[in-house]
């Protein structure tokens, strides 16, 4: 019976911690399996690829490369320094994560470092040049989100806030995985500074379990947030349609004031839908807003005089979880559709230091904005209405006596 | 040994200096030449030599002259050269005061 040529571990560590993963290798070695120096992607995500072959003393190490070109791309031994290296019986099998791997099966050879204070110099330009990383990591994963998604409140009770907690698990996750990589090799480095040998006294059996739960639970993490965020995509297109129902449908009573309720001169008309999304409604539910309501209304009014204008009205309604998660909500809403999740951070700085000044009605909170129709927002409790109108005729741009204000105010009477 | 990381030359170091002394010469010719001299004694292995010449390169010590192909070769700058006298006369009174102890 043959045996598989290749076979697949995971490793007990991470690149960085170079004096367990020589050892790991080394014992890996002994075993009999060797890493494969054929792998064209070498400990990029998984497990560690070895050929299966004879027991043999072969030492592996991992020299830090003192410029590694950015976050993804290491900078390779140049081919004087891999001849070097293979003069003095050292064999290159690959680079990843700012440390280049070497190994030796002549018990005879130098060591790759023979001088600790070299040493501890080259991990500490490796510490350098990975600073840059960490501040790259920080921006991308949280400021770059911040600054590109759009109302994020808004979207997330959207998409989903359960999306948030894998999310966060992530990067939480690569944080701290950019920290413990900094120890390490702040660790290492004095460590060699003080003349310490890196190998000695490393047992990789001690850390490997937990290491690997962790790998893992990382991996279900990622799996398991891109199964669901693909589901909720998929989810969504066939469902959207199907999501959005006429008005005449909504069940029970109507928690909001609609147009009918808010026109107070003349006579109203509800239009018949030109397509799926006038006159109709989605509901739904989520874990920071159990109500989430999307009104969207046209029709006709007209006035005493006998003239016809046509309105529309926009209108997202939220009964959140708690009114502090409404308050942020309202917040968020009171710009535009197309804000970012800074330009509302730094609205929300000028507002604490300017207040507006709001509409004098019986709620928590009310502002008005043109987005780039009139709107309002208001917020009593843990309930949230935002709202956007528009109305026109032939003669005339807007429609007289319907203001903010008045449909502030129409819409404060009935909320809770 | 150093509290930092490269503040004083070492060992290793000090023979690089040494071997650009007497010419230019690439990598491998250093590391034997190190050999050599310190008959075996002191041999440099590929990954030291390397950060060794890296960093010299960086602090103007050794510039480089020429490189061909896989080879190439560095000189000395005057800087280097004062790096390594200054080292010479701190091993020599090194040597000096122990010699006078040792008569003591």
């Amino acid at each position: 019976m043959s045996k598989r040529k290749n076979v697949y571990r995971l490793p007990p560590c991470p690149l960085y911690d170079a004096a367990c993963m020589e050892r790991w290798l080394t014992d890996m070695a002994a075993a009999g399996l060797h890493l494969d120096a054929d792998d064209p992607f070498p400990f990029l995500v998984g497990p560690a690829r070895f050929v299966r072959g004879k027991p043999e003393a072969v030492r592996y190490r991992m020299d830090a490369q003192p410029k590694p070109k950015g976050f993804l791309f290491d900078t390779v031994p140049d081919e004087e320094q891999l001849a070097l290296a293979k003069s003095l019986g050292w064999t290159y099998v690959f680079t990843r994560g700012g440390f280049s791997c070497y190994r030796s099966d002549c018990p005879g050879a130098p060591e790759l470092h023979t001088d600790r204070a070299v040493q501890a110099y080259s991990v500490k330009k490796l510490e350098q040049a990975m600073r840059p990383n960490w501040f790259l990591l920080f921006y991308w994963l949280l400021l770059y989100p911040l600054m590109l998604f759009k109302t994020p409140l808004r979207n997330l009770i959207r998409m989903g806030s359960w999306l948030l907690l894998p999310l966060f698990a992530v990067v939480a996750l690569s944080l701290g995985v950019s920290i413990r990589q900094a120890i390490c090799l702040r660790k290492m480095r004095k460590g060699l500074e003080t003349g310490i040998n890196p190998t000695q006294n490393t047992d990789w059996k001690r850390s490997a379990r937990w290491y690997r739960l962790q790998k893992l639970a990382v991996a279900a993490t990622l799996v398991t947030m891109f199964v669901l965020a693909a589901f909720r995509v998929c989810g969504d297109r066939a469902s959207l349609p199907d999501r959005r129902k006429p008005l005449e449908d909504f069940p029970g009573p109507v928690p909001f004031a609609t147009l009918e309720t808010l026109i107070f001169d003349g006579s109203y008309a509800q239009s018949p839908a030109f397509d799926r999304h006038s006159n109709s409604f989605a509901r739904w539910s989520d874990l920071l807003a159990p109500v989430a309501i999307r009104w969207s209304e046209e029709g006709v009014v007209r006035l005493p005089d006998e003239t016809d204008y046509r309105i529309q009205l926009h209108l997202d309604y939220y009964q959140a979880r708690w009114p502090f998660v409404a308050r942020l909500l309202a917040e968020e809403c009171s710009g535009s559709e197309w804000d970012s999740g800074l330009s509302i951070l730094i609205r929300k700085w000028k507002r604490q230091n300017h207040p507006p000044e709001q509409f004098p009605l019986e709620v928590d909170y009310a502002a008005a904005f043109f987005d780039p129709f009139p709107g309002v927002v208001l917020q009593k409790g843990s309930t949230v209405i935002r709202a956007t109108f528009y109305t026109w005729n032939y003669h005339e741009s807007s429609l007289p006596a319907f203001s903010q204000l008045q449909l502030a105010e129409g819409l404060a009477s009935r909320m809770p | 040994m150093p509290t930092h990381s490269m503040e004083n030359l070492t060992e290793s170091m000090f023979y690089v200096l040494m071997a650009f002394q007497t010419g230019s010469m690439c990598g491998v010719d250093v590391a034997d030449f190190v050999r050599r001299h310190t008959g075996g004694r002191v041999i440099l292995g590929p990954a030291t030599l390397y950060t060794v010449l890296a960093k010299f390169q960086a602090e103007n010590y050794i510039r480089e002259l020429s490189a061909d192909g896989r080879k190439r070769t560095y000189c000395m700058t005057q800087k280097g050269m004062d790096a390594y006298q200054n080292e010479l006369e701190r091993l020599r009174a090194c040597l000096h005061d122990a010699e006078k102890g040792a008569v003591l």
